[in-house]
């Protein structure tokens, strides 16, 4: 996994590198992903308007509502599912 | 001479600054609320101070949803000034449908009666939800999920000293009041005046039990959130249709709003709570907001933000505020999130809409002010005249 992380380059997916509940450096927003183990990325603004990313956070509303447990916004779906989408974009 | 010019400018143009600001958020702010962005929120409109018979008040309300679910208006008669603010769910059918008739209806109930009262207040209620099923019944074979849409509704009116204030759902309205009769101090202190029908309170679902004993599932805690029939959180609401007559009930191809069961009684009401108050020399402010505010901040801290700042834009201030500690919830700053867009930045914050209706003293008694008699619709920029004055002449 820390392979595919590398080969994402730091730009478009950074890993786990600043506390939760911290503010995400400017351009960037925190997201919670994994099935019961959450782990936080961090991805910058322009994924909010990738259809495909905006699948990602409708499916979290279908199961959660709006409510997000973590305070930032969470993305109950497999971390792979998660990688796979957002490697695509841009 | 420039002086004597400007001075003349700037005498002139001072009263249209206070009373008729209205924008989009173009920020001007002197935010010190740990808001230092440097331009607007596009999805931020507000009023920033307006007159009416006793006082002035200020409107703001910003879009989350892609269509904006949130209707509000503000009518300013003479000797009297009505608020509502309709909290739309599902879509907006069902609070522009409350924008567009209720206050119609208030005004027919009350003539008749030749007065504003508690039971005026219920009849409009009942007219509006009577008129909103019928425009379900209407047109639910070509769109189904008209059955799905309903609305919370808090109204206040003042009139003749008097606050009247009505409500189904979990908007609220808040008093900021001047100390209490046995503490001189000058502290703000706030006073919900509405309580929230919302199944996230004990004293909601005991009272749903109560009246559903043969239904186990009444209730359902789901994620941590508290859903009547696991669906939804509010427990009285105008529309809503498929949760309070059989005939409206959704199919299997709806997995949303499908009920297992066939409904025995209505799961949701229309009747609102009624609350009367003569007001006193201590109530300052009445805060009206939709739950998108309240999930930001207390009662209290609400009303110290309206008493410490400047009416001009109190109602946008309260609102930036409520987007800040949202944006500081999912660890964003407001420059980022203000920049998302409508639709996606309901993962955010929802839509949110204050309107702060000061009450001047001195103004209470006096029968005849001479204000604008205006209707203003939140989120809108046209201005009507207020069907008021055909009451009260």
């Amino acid at each position: 996994m820390a392979f595919v992380r590398s080969l994402l380059g730091a730009k478009k997916i950074l890993s786990r590198s600043t506390a939760a509940g911290s503010a995400a450096p400017k351009g960037f927003l925190a997201v919670y992903v994994g099935e019961s183990q959450k782990k936080r990325y961090l991805v910058p603004l322009s994924y909010l308007s990738q259809p495909s990313f905006q699948a990602l956070l409708s499916k979290s509303e279908e199961e959660f509502g709006f409510a997000h447990p973590m305070g930032g916004l969470t993305i109950p779906c497999p971390e792979d599912t998660f990688i796979n989408v957002t490697s695509r974009l841009q | 001479m420039f002086s004597w010019l400007a001075r003349m400018a700037l005498f002139c143009l001072r009263p249209m600054r206070r009373y008729g600001r209205m924008n989009r958020d173009d920020d001007d702010d002197d935010d010190h609320d740990g808001d230092s962005s440097s331009s607007g929120d596009s999805l931020l409109w507000s009023r920033e101070l307006e007159r009416h018979s006793f006082g002035d008040f200020s409107i703001a309300v910003v879009q989350a949803n892609e269509v904006i679910e949130d209707h509000s208006q503000v009518e300013t008669g003479n000797g009297a000034v009505f608020v509502g603010v309709y909290d739309g769910h599902g879509g907006p059918e069902a609070s522009r449908y409350i924008s567009d008739h209720l206050f119609s209806h208030l005004m027919r109930v009350s003539r008749e009666r030749s007065c504003i009262s508690e039971e005026a207040l219920r009849a409009a209620f009942s007219a509006t939800e009577e008129g909103f099923l019928t425009l379900v019944r209407r047109t639910c074979g070509l769109k189904p999920l008209i059955a799905a849409v309903g609305s919370c509704c808090l109204v206040g009116v003042i009139w003749k000293g008097t606050l009247l204030i009505a409500n189904v759902g979990d908007s609220r309205a808040v008093l900021g009041s001047m100390g209490s009769n046995n503490n001189r101090s000058n502290k703000i202190v706030a006073e919900q005046l509405t309580s929230d029908h919302n199944a996230a309170l004990e004293e909601v679902r005991q009272e749903l039990r109560s009246l559903h004993p043969d239904d186990s599932h009444i209730v359902v805690l789901k994620h941590g959130v508290w859903r009547i029939k696991g669906i939804i959180q509010v427990s009285r609401s105008i529309g809503d249709a498929y949760l309070k007559r059989p005939e409206f009930s959704l199919d299997p191809s709806f997995p949303r709003f499908h009920l297992a069961e066939e409904l025995q009684r209505p799961v949701l009401s229309a009747e609102p709570c009624v609350y009367t108050r003569v007001l006193q020399t201590s109530d300052k402010f009445v805060i009206f907001a939709s739950d998108g505010l309240w999930e930001q901040m207390t009662n209290q801290q609400a009303v110290e933000i309206v008493n410490k700042h400047p009416r001009p834009g109190i109602a946008r201030r309260l609102v930036r505020r409520a987007i800040t500690i949202a944006a500081k919830k999912r660890e964003m700053n407001y420059d980022d999130l203000k920049k998302v867009e409508r639709g996606v930045r309901r993962f955010f914050h929802d839509d949110i809409t204050v309107v702060v209706i000061f009450i001047d003293n001195e103004l209470l008694m006096v029968e005849k002010a001479t204000v604008p008699e205006l209707s203003i619709k939140g989120f809108s920029h046209t201005v009507g005249p207020s069907k008021f004055s055909i009451f009260l002449s």
